[in-house]
């Protein structure tokens, strides 16, 4: 169960990282110069942060699910 | 070179604004989650100590009850020894009992030929008298003798009932011995499993602070370089439009 709450929060996560992409990626067409760069640089650096947080967040989804597992063993 | 719409830049700046919006709140929910799965995991390895605790309790109740088995086996076996050794006894009195009717049926014998050669009849009545008296003798033995038997029979089913009981109790008491193996080989499993569950929730535990703290530093980086972005565009915005209103 705790392994799904992380997943759901790490795709709300995603989504949110994305979304942002694709609205700055929709601006691109009417916005070309050195100014919509620095943005794209600022935004890209978003989503390089929100790896870190997503490969984490996978991390603590392995170790929940490896917990589980020991814990439904029956003997 | 500038090369920007106004378009543009409100697009940026929804984008931006939907994003604050978005990750709002979310390094507390990380947090909230990761706290209610510590909780679960916690429950979780009390539960299984509780399960050791268990085994390790059925496993001393076992044991009573192997030591009552054992008690019981010794006890019995202790009257089997001890009716069995009145058997000899009782067998020699039987012997002595044969041996004296033996002794009585010659004596008895040797009265009645005398008695069949004897014509004087005071004489007659005292053979006879005697010959009575070794009769009676004999019967008594006769009697004596069938209850020796008769107790030797008693023992002897006795001392089967007991050996049926020692038989039945040494069969439970093997059978306990296999339940006992039984339940400490699933004991050690518990244990071991305890161990390895205590290992992983140190893991979880581990990798969900490292989580919690990526949630909360990602909120508060992105939530500060998406509102300077803002501030950014509503500034571009805000000289466009001046630029626009400009009259030439």
């Amino acid at each position: 169960m705790g392994s799904l709450e992380i997943k759901r929060d790490l795709q709300d996560f995603q989504a949110a990282v994305m979304k942002l992409s694709d609205g700055i990626g929709r601006a691109s067409a009417l916005w070309n110069d050195a100014k919509f760069t620095e943005l794209s640089s600022s935004v890209s650096y978003v989503a390089t942060q929100s790896k870190d947080l997503m490969v984490s967040g996978d991390r603590c989804c392995s170790s929940i699910e490896r917990f589980d597992k020991i814990a439904a063993e029956k003997y | 070179m500038v090369n920007v719409t106004i378009d543009a830049l409100e697009i940026v700046k929804n984008a931006l604004s939907n994003f604050i919006s978005d990750v709002e709140g979310m390094a507390s929910r990380a947090e909230r989650h990761s706290s209610d799965t510590m909780n679960a995991c916690s429950i979780q390895v009390i539960r299984a100590k509780d399960d050791v605790s268990q085994s390790e309790a059925t496993i001393v109740t076992i044991e009573k009850e192997i030591n009552r088995a054992e008690e019981k086996i010794q006890s019995i076996m202790d009257d089997i020894n001890s009716i069995t050794l009145k058997i000899p006894q009782i067998q020699n009195s039987i012997h002595s009992l044969e041996n004296e009717i033996e002794n009585i049926d010659s004596r008895v014998y040797v009265l009645q030929s005398q008695l069949a050669n004897c014509d004087d009849s005071d004489q007659r009545d005292q053979i006879q008298s005697q010959i009575d008296m070794f009769q009676n003798r004999h019967n008594q033995c006769t009697r004596e003798k069938q209850a020796l038997e008769n107790e030797i029979s008693d023992i002897e089913i006795k001392r089967g009932e007991l050996q049926e009981q020692l038989n039945s109790t040494k069969a439970q008491k093997g059978q306990l011995e296999s339940e006992r193996a039984g339940e400490k080989n699933r004991c050690n499993k518990l244990k071991e499993k305890l161990e390895r569950l205590k290992a992983a929730y140190t893991r979880v535990e581990s990798d969900l602070r490292v989580y919690s703290l990526a949630a909360k530093n990602f909120e508060t980086s992105s939530s500060d370089s998406a509102q300077k972005n803002v501030s950014s565009v509503e500034k571009c915005i805000a000289s466009i439009d001046e630029y626009l209103s400009t009259s030439i």
